[in-house]
């Protein structure tokens, strides 16, 4: 099987399209995650040989194509899925490549051996041995998945990451697409919300700099208007909804995650949920 | 006031002794306001600019929570103007431009719906107010009264006036700032492209100008009496002819609809073309030597223009998120609403209420006379509002000493700053770069002998002989294609850009009546050069760069 499709009971392994996919189709049941589907390790594995010479298959390319017109071929992002991922020990949050704004099945092609191939650079391996990972063989799956066109993204933690606390949800919000606000390179909005109530606890505004808007077949990070900048990104009520998503997710999950999620619009979408790996002891007596 | 204090006070020339009026007052920074009150203003003048500054000014900061504060003083004949932050503290700065932002960002997106729906209505009534009033068959208590009414009533037009122009400035800003960060390319007109190509009180007064001159071109007796005869002699000699008689009439019935305007912005000493319509005529010898012209099809393609322009912008703008494109959007609204607004506003207020303050001025100058307390009417303008209150009292010799001491100053050259400079650069906040945008900032030194630097006002590069036109009765000896060179120019200048090949001014700034009018008008401007008038001389050749704000010396 070369494709599953989010949702499909068959795209609920791991093994085959890799934890990140996997944990997603599980949560499209429930939640508002962006239509996609993943090639699977087993498509990938069989292409491997013309994967690193940097070619895509013609029938893997078909395949692409087949399920990329049902998609209704908008703007996708492309994004490696590695089969041990996204265990409750290992994230490997932004280890691998992704690709956003990616359009036309040729560009998809070009990003799936993109993805490949990141996952055999230096840096990649380095932290597979790190962790204790293996480096023979590398279960790879490519998740492809409609683009959400975000004017806000945000990364939720259903757990305080600084001070551990459990009763509390933070979110971190920005404009545009969130690679700013996930890579760090702009201080977001900071929303604290009350995990029993949710009441909003704390609202910081932050500069939030940068933004990262979409630019042909890709992406750029462009200054934020210095105006835009004072202003908070998200409503109370929008941060409430996210905090909601998160609260839920934790259940689902049985354990403290960070998610991040967008807002297109009014309509807010599930990117990603994952448990936090590196949560500090609730009583935030360890230090740092 | 400490710092400040300790600061090195500006000299002060031997020729221009100054009395500060307030101990404090020596300790800011004053700078000589030319551009709404060029040249010497009589006592009376001063204490009605001082209300609209206290009463208008002042309130409609607070009403916004802007954290400037402005004073007048009339320092030996000269008004001074003194625009200046409430704190030296930092963070009280910081607070009140946040308060004021959010406040100014709620009104300026329905300026145009306040201005229809509430100010103007108000002033309407005011104006009615003021016509109802029969001045001059009222008691000496009745008129003490009407003045002071006229006072309250102008104070309040003044008060709608800068909530109305605090929007203008603030929009126009504001949206040229944000144009600037998302798709600026350098060009320092890209965001006002945006806003060109919408109908202005300005330029409908200058229609119906045209339109008259038209009917004077068409008569060969008209024409033959405009083109031969001096400015100030015109209407009596076109009384002479039957069809001068006729063409008279029209000239009412245009100042009846737009005759209320004097020269200047807000001098209440200064006459309307009602009054004397002297400027009026200038503007028609002027018009009538134009080439056939178009202006509603001129205007039509700056709007074309601009739909095309915004059309751009916005499919550039095309992958932003929502929050940016919003605020885009709602900017662009805001600004175009307020560029209409920066000449409606100025037809409403500057012009109309001025004009009736004047006549209730004028109407006690008259009672003073038959109370034998002065000697002609117009002498009420070297009283003060304050010696109103009593008609009785002979006013004569303060009149004269009032004379005395604008014909001492008269040919003095009043200096551009008294007080002291401020310790630091100035504010760079949103209200802050709004009223330089207005006032103009201070031009870099050019460093060469030949180029003038001021603002950019208005895009384009010309060439043309200088004139100097210090009044606008001056203006008839501006010749076709040379460059209109003046301390500043109120909107009864505009129907003279059509004759000039460049304007430059020695006031203002990017969102100054004369930059956003030559932008309709798409003539090169040049604005707040600071030394124009004092460095230039008729005949001059000079390149005029509006697009850098540039006065180029090209031939002695």
């Amino acid at each position: 099987m070369e494709i599953a499709w989010l949702g499909d009971p068959a795209a609920h392994e791991p093994a085959l399209v890799g934890g990140k996919a996997a944990s997603l189709s599980r949560l499209a049941a429930a939640h508002r995650v962006p239509p996609g589907f993943a090639l699977t390790s087993k498509a990938l594995g069989l292409a491997a040989p013309d994967l690193a010479r940097g070619e895509v298959p013609a029938g893997l390319h078909e395949q692409i194509d087949a399920a990329y017109e049902s998609l209704g071929r908008p703007p996708v992002a492309v994004r490696s899925s590695a089969v041990d991922e996204d265990g409750d020990a290992h994230s490997f949050a932004g280890q691998h490549e992704t690709f956003l704004n990616i359009c036309g099945t040729d560009a998809i092609a070009d990003a799936v051996v993109l993805c490949f191939a990141s996952a055999f650079t230096q840096r990649a391996l380095d932290y597979r041995l790190h962790v204790g990972l293996q480096v023979e063989h590398i279960g790879l799956a490519v998740l492809i998945q409609e683009l959400v066109t975000a004017d806000v993204s945000a990364v939720v933690f259903s757990a305080n990451p600084i001070n551990g606390s459990r009763e509390e949800i933070v979110i971190n919000a920005g404009f545009g697409l969130g690679e700013s606000i996930v890579g760090g390179t702009t201080t977001p909005d900071t929303f604290v919300v009350g995990k029993a109530d949710l009441q909003i606890r704390a609202r910081t505004v932050g500069e939030k700099r940068l933004m990262t808007v979409l630019a042909p077949g890709g992406t750029k990070e462009l200054e934020t208007p210095a105006l835009l900048r004072t202003l908070p990104c998200i409503t109370d009520d929008q941060a409430v909804e996210m905090a909601a998503l998160a609260c839920r997710l934790e259940d689902a999950m049985d354990a403290p995650v960070d998610v991040e999620c967008a807002l297109h619009g009014d309509v807010l979408y599930l990117l990603q949920a994952r448990p936090i790996t590196t949560l500090r002891p609730e009583n935030g007596s360890g230090r740092s | 006031m400490s710092d400040a204090a300790t600061l090195k006070p500006i000299p002060i020339p031997h020729d221009f002794p100054v009395n500060w009026e307030q101990p404090d007052d020596a300790h800011a920074l004053w700078e000589l306001e030319l551009q709404h009150l060029p040249g010497q203003s009589t006592a009376l003048d001063e204490s009605l600019v001082r209300r609209i500054g206290d009463k208008g000014f002042n309130a409609a900061c607070e009403d916004f929570s802007m954290p400037i504060r402005n004073a007048y003083r009339r320092l030996n004949t000269y008004v001074y103007q003194s625009i200046a932050p409430v704190s030296h503290d930092h963070a009280v700065l910081e607070g009140l431009g946040r308060e004021a932002q959010e406040r100014l960002g709620a009104a300026i997106g329905r300026q145009r719906e306040l201005w229809d729906g509430e100010r103007l209505p108000e002033i309407k009534s005011l104006l009615e107010r003021w016509r109802a009033f029969d001045s001059d068959g009222a008691t000496d208590a009745e008129l003490v009264a009407h003045v002071r009414d006229s006072v309250a009533w102008c104070e309040r037009a003044w008060h709608i006036h800068f909530q109305t122009v605090f929007s203008v400035l603030v929009s126009m800003s504001l949206f040229a700032d944000l144009y600037a960060e998302l798709l600026g390319d350098g060009d320092p007109y890209g965001a006002y492209r945006l806003l060109q190509g919408q109908d202005n009180e300005s330029l409908r007064v200058d229609r119906d100008l045209y339109a008259l001159s038209r009917v004077a071109a068409d008569s060969v007796t008209v024409r033959a009496v405009l083109d031969s005869t001096r400015a100030s002699e015109v209407v009596a000699a076109l009384g002479t002819s039957t069809e001068g008689q006729a063409f008279l009439d029209r000239l009412d019935a245009f100042l009846q609809d737009h005759g209320r305007r004097s020269t200047l912005y807000v001098t209440v000493s200064a006459p309307s073309y009602i009054e004397d319509p002297t400027p009026l005529i200038v503007s028609l010898q002027n018009a009538i030597t134009q080439p056939e012209r178009d202006d509603v099809a001129t205007l039509a393609a700056a709007a074309h223009d601009r739909e095309l322009l915004t059309a751009s912008a916005r499919e550039r703008l095309g992958s932003f998120p929502e929050p940016v494109r919003g605020q885009f959007e709602f900017l662009l609204s805001a600004a175009q609403q307020g560029s209409v607004m920066q000449e409606d506003h100025n037809y409403w207020i500057d012009t109309q209420v001025t004009y009736e303050v004047r006549q209730v001025m004028l109407a006690v100058g008259r009672r003073l006379v038959a109370n034998g307390c002065l000697d002609r009417a117009d002498d009420v303008f070297h009283l003060t509002v304050e010696d109103l209150d009593d008609l009785s009292t002979d006013r004569r010799a303060d009149v004269a000493a009032q004379k005395a001491e604008l014909e001492r100053f008269r040919d003095v050259a009043a200096p551009r700053f008294l007080g002291v400079f401020p310790p630091g650069p100035g504010p760079d906040d949103p209200i802050s770069r709004a009223v330089t945008k207005m006032f103009g900032g201070e031009p870099a030194e050019s460093g060469s002998a030949s180029i003038l630097n001021g603002m950019a006002g208005s895009p384009g590069v010309a060439q043309g002989r200088v004139r100097l036109v210090h009044a606008l009765a001056d203006g008839e000896q501006l010749q076709h294609g040379e460059v209109l060179v003046a301390p500043t120019t109120a909107p009864p200048w505009t129907p003279l850009f059509a004759r000039a090949a460049a304007i430059v001014t020695d006031t203002g700034g990017i969102l100054s009546h004369c930059a956003v009018v030559a932008r309709e008008y798409e003539i090169p401007a040049v604005v707040g050069v600071r030394h124009a008038m004092a460095t230039l001389r008729d005949g001059q050749l000079v390149e005029v760069d509006g697009t850098s704000g540039t006065v180029r010396i090209v031939e002695e």
